[in-house]
């Protein structure tokens, strides 16, 4: 068959959880996202929530989508996440050094 | 051609402290270093790196990175007293580079220009000072003044002076700013005013505040703010440059070592993943070490706390591929790190490879490791996550083919010693001893049930337990000492005695099932499954005495079920009243025959459903000439197929076999062929899954396409018949599972998603089918596609090949067949078949049902072959070929793993040995060639 298949969403992504997020996290964050996507407004979307929390809310099934959230096809600059370059401070001799004609 | 987009000559050449190529912009990081000895003082080390940068690269830049060495040795050279020395040098320098002349004197005058400005500054202090003076001076101060202590020291203004209170205060502010996080207070300078001279440093010290709390806009509208002539906008390149992630125009030495310490490899880091990301991607054997190099030398620097889970990536990504160990391990500075977070990394790319046989052995690896890191509990839901998992993977394995696996393994894996070697004593603890292999029990789904059940009480777990070994008849313990095993680990599931009760049964040990019925009532009496089961134990037990033409002894179960409440429900008065009459006939007792034929004939809606329902039971129950009915069943049409739905409904529920005989099955294909209203779902359902039972699969296909012609949810549930009717090596069989599995996910059916993920597992493995979607538009493709198709016995009759095949195409079916011949050996015979066959292909795509070769695999996995088999020559491969051919054909070797993903390892290896000749039983590929250890 051609490529056809298309991923489903990340469970993890969709209750806006960090992996490996507790029994309580869970619970939270999918009564959370149901406030904000009820079925009667977004259906889509509440089928998502409803189908992510359905993965998390069991121990073991939770634990299976967190070490199967390994990924070694992970592009590697993905690696650094969206933290900004980070700036050392240096302290003034570098600095004044530049203003030296 | 910016500072910025140039890779360090390091990098570039491999070896540290060589400069790249002449000509071309100097490297910021060679920049930086010249900058680096200036700032601490080494000037004579600065001026020998900025001889070599400048001997080649021989540009104006390399020559100007020059001057300005010089012009720092010279100072050092003042400030030592060496004055003399100093002069000389200096007219060296101005004789030997031509554009050092205006920098020499720029240079000589900077500290006159400082002490003179600070001794202009006194006479700030004149109340008379004409207002031009002042601002001559003023002005002075602020375009060149630098050294902003020796203002806020200058005796000659009064301590109170405000331009000494602003340049004390600008000084400290600086000082915080540059040092460590300073707050809004310490920033504030209202020491300084805007009309002061001092006001642009105000903008840089606040700039710079910005600059480190990452408020880049607010730190560029600063910098926009100051004066460009100012002395203090001489900073302005060097955070522009940080601020935009390149220089606009040169930076200096101690600019580029400025950027160099506060952003360093922070900076560079990105690109050299990305160089890398691309460089594994393409798998460029030559740049990849050298990219690894680069990559994990930045992220030291810049991200340490990634640095070991990057490396764990590299291992993973190059693991068994064609860039070697003794490359990538060198270039990494060492092995990665094989904790639990590198085995569930490997483990997942044995997945994504389709090798779950290998992935199994790498979870069982991450689960000790898991466990000795304390990352979970040894009997916690995650190790029971992890072996369930295991027992998933190899679900999707056929017996055979993971035995096949299980054997090489064990014959020819070396252990995994390799994998602890160069790692820290907390993951050495945990290697196999030398020279042991390690415990393959991962690799026996039995196995892993039974350490499973030893941790946890769960009767879903004894269920998958049970089913394997149903599946797997040499399974050890056998499905009946499971059954037992989960009657006695947990005592109120029915499930395992009605098992029980089944084998009893068909061990004809009629009296120990219906001990173990009875043990199943006391759990659980009005469970359905229960009831259902005594009325089948009774229904199945008169059969087998009609079968044995002992109508007297039916006769006694006949009682027993009338007796039943559940006996009476439905069409089981019907179904039973037709065994009765079977049991008449064989008695010969023809007016109780014709009376129970007259009872069911009220029953079951008229003469024409009896009939049928007559003769099917007759035929399930007579093993010689079965006992007709009295009058005829209806030869064809609506009639035939509503009886016979009908009938298949009542003799399912029942547990009684659908006998129907061969001359209704054309009729029955053309009606359900032709018919355009959906029939009644559940007896279509009832005629396919009845026609399965006994092998009728085109009648099945004939079904399944009567009701997916409607709408509905009900097409996922015959999409599932329809490849069950279906031969497993035709490829529409994988399609139609995918698309139903898809549906029933939607519908949120766990049941038929599990009966759809048990019939992908009993052939050809899949990969990961939990985890993906189907999209819409092959959802719709396909469900118009077996809607349309016909079954194979109402089909029109093929064109004659050899008249109307196309020109066009004769020549690669002549060059196929050729192949085949030669792999296949064969006559003339066999070769004008294939030609039919080929020649008919387009009338099949979309309105013929499915197309059966008998022995041939899917196209994909022909033409793969056709491929390999015209790489060596036309002739079979050897194994030797087939190693060549996949380590020099990066193309090839894709495209094989692609089909080996989709069509599972096993297969695909049975079926190339099969069809060509190679491997086998005997020669089964050697895996300790993929072995690269870490």
């Amino acid at each position: 068959m051609e490529a056809r298949e298309t991923k489903r969403p990340d469970p993890w992504a969709v209750l806006g959880l960090d992996v490996g997020a507790t029994d309580e996290q869970v619970r939270a964050a999918y009564i959370e996202k149901v406030r904000r996507h009820p079925p009667d407004r977004d259906q889509e979307r509440f089928e998502q929530v409803r189908d992510a929390y359905e993965l998390l809310r069991d121990p073991r099934s939770r634990a299976k989508q967190t070490f199967l959230s390994a990924d070694p096809h992970q592009e590697l600059p993905s690696l650094l996440g969206d933290r900004p370059v980070r700036r050392r401070h240096v302290g003034t001799g570098l600095w004044l050094a530049v203003l030296k004609r | 051609m910016t500072v910025e987009s140039v890779p360090s000559p390091s990098a570039a050449s491999g070896q540290p402290g060589a400069p790249a190529a002449a000509g071309g912009a100097i490297p910021r990081a060679e920049l930086a270093l010249v900058g680096r000895y200036i700032a601490s003082n080494d000037t004579k080390g600065a001026v020998k790196k900025a001889k070599a940068i400048h001997g080649h690269f021989a540009t104006a830049e390399s020559e100007a990175l020059l001057v300005d060495a010089y012009v720092a040795r010279i100072r050092a050279m003042e400030s030592a007293g060496m004055a003399t020395e100093a002069a000389s040098l200096t007219e060296l320098v101005a004789g030997r580079y031509a554009s050092a002349a205006s920098r020499l004197r720029e240079a000589q005058a900077a500290p006159a220009a400082a002490g003179n400005i600070v001794e202009m500054a006194g006479e700030l202090a004149r109340p008379d000072l004409p207002p031009e003076r002042r601002t001559e001076i003023e002005e002075a101060i602020r375009r060149d003044l630098t050294e902003l202590p020796s203002l806020a020291r200058c005796e000659a203004l009064p301590p109170d002076h405000p331009l000494r209170q602003a340049a004390g205060a600008i000084c400290r502010a600086f000082q915080a700013v540059v040092t460590g996080p300073a707050d809004e207070e310490q920033l504030a300078l209202r020491e300084v005013s805007r009309r002061s001279p001092l006001s642009d440093w105000k903008l840089l010290v606040r700039a710079i505040g910005c600059f480190y709390r990452h408020e880049d806009d607010a730190c560029r509208r600063l910098l926009e703010a100051m004066r460009d002539d100012s002395a203090a906008a001489r900073l302005t390149a060097a955070l522009r440059a940080m601020l935009d992630g390149r220089a606009d125009g040169r930076l200096g030495p101690a600019a580029a070592a400025l950027v160099a310490a506060v952003e360093g490899a922070d900076r560079e880091l990105p690109a050299a993943l990305a160089d890398l990301e691309r460089g594994l991607q393409r798998e460029d054997l030559r740049k990849v070490p050298t990219l690894i190099r680069r990559a994990v030398e930045l992220c030291r620097k810049a991200r340490p706390e990634l640095l070991d889970r990057l490396k764990q990536l590299i291992s993973v990504r190059t693991f068994g591929g064609r860039i070697s160990v003794p490359a990538v391990i060198p270039a990494m500075g060492g092995s990665s790190l094989h904790d639990s977070g590198f085995w569930s990394l490997l483990a997942r790319a044995m997945e994504t490879r389709g090798d779950n046989v290998i992935a199994c052995m790498f979870w069982e690896e991450f689960r000790r490791h898991g466990v000795h890191e304390k990352r979970f509990a040894a009997d916690g839901p995650e190790a029971v996550a992890v072996w369930l998992h295991m027992t998933d993977l190899l679900r999707q394995v056929s017996p055979e083919s993971l035995r096949c696996s299980r054997e090489d393994i064990e014959a020819n894996m070396p252990t995994l010693q390799g994998f602890y070697e160069g790692q820290p004593p907390a993951i050495r603890a945990l290697a196999p001893p030398p020279g042991k292999r390690p415990d393959l029990y991962c690799l026996y789904p039995e196995r892993i049930y039974e350490r499973l059940c030893r941790h946890v009480t769960d009767a879903e777990i004894y269920a998958r337990w049970l089913e394997h070994a149903r599946k797997d008849g040499q399974s050890c313990p056998s499905s009946q000492e499971v059954a037992e095993r989960w009657h006695r680990g947990v005592a109120t599931d029915s499930r395992p005695l009605l098992f029980l009760m089944e084998q009893a049964e068909r061990r004809k040990a009629f009296t120990k099932a219906m001990k173990y019925l009875r043990q199943a009532e006391d759990l659980d009496a009005l469970s359905p499954a229960v009831k259902r089961a005594r009325l089948r134990l009774w229904v199945a037990s008169a059969l087998r005495h009609l079968q044995a033409g002992k109508p007297h002894l039916a006769a006694k179960d006949f009682e027993a079920l009338h007796e039943l409440p559940q006996a009476r429900e439905g069409d089981r008065p019907a179904t039973l009243a037709g065994l009765e009459w079977v049991a008449c006939r064989q008695a010969g007792d023809a007016a109780g025959a014709a009376e129970k034929q007259a009872h069911l004939a009220g029953l079951f809606g008229g003469q024409d459903a009896a009939a049928v329902l007559l003769t099917c039971l007759g035929r399930a129950t007579a093993g010689g000439a079965p006992p007709v009915p009295e009058s005829a069943p209806p030869a064809a049409g609506e009639p035939l197929l509503r009886a016979v739905g009908r009938t298949c409904t009542a003799c399912r529920d029942m547990g009684v076999p659908v006998m129907m005989p061969p001359e209704w099955r054309r009729p029955l294909a053309e009606t359900l062929a032709g018919a355009t209203v959906a029939h009644d779902l559940p007896e279509l359902r009832a005629i396919a899954e009845g026609a399965l039972g006994v092998a009728q699969r085109d009648i099945a296909f004939a079904a399944a396409g009567a009701a997916l012609r409607a709408a509905g949810p009900h097409r996922a549930r015959f999409l599932l018949l329809r490849a069950r009717s279906l031969p497993q090596r035709d490829g529409r069989w994988r399609e139609c599972l995918d698309v139903a599995a898809e549906l029933a996910r939607r519908q949120r059916d766990t049941d038929l998603l599990a009966e759809v993920m048990d019939e992908l597992g009993t052939w050809f493995a899949v990969h990961r089918r939990d985890e993906v979607s189907v999209a819409e538009e092959v959802v719709e493709r396909v469900l118009a596609r077996e809607a349309a198709a016909m079954p194979a016995d109402v089909r029109q009759p093929a064109v004659n090949a050899r008249t109307s095949a196309p020109a066009r195409r004769g020549a690669s079916r002549r060059r196929q067949a050729a192949l085949f011949e030669e792999a296949f050996g064969g006559d003339e015979d066999d070769y004008d078949a294939f030609a039919d066959e080929d020649d008919e292909e387009d009338e099949w795509d979309g309105e013929i049902g499915a197309p059966e070769v008998d022995g041939l695999p899917p196209a994909e996995i022909m033409n793969l072959i056709l491929e390999i088999v015209s790489k060596v020559g036309g002739s079979m491969p050897s194994d030797e070929d087939m190693e060549r051919l996949l380590r020099s054909d990066a193309g090839l070797r894709r495209r094989v793993e692609r089909v080996m993903r989709k069509y599972g390892q096993g297969g695909m290896e049975e079926i190339i040995a099969e069809m060509l000749g190679i491997g086998g039983r005997d020669r089964r590929p050697k895996r300790n060639k993929r072995w690269p250890f870490w």
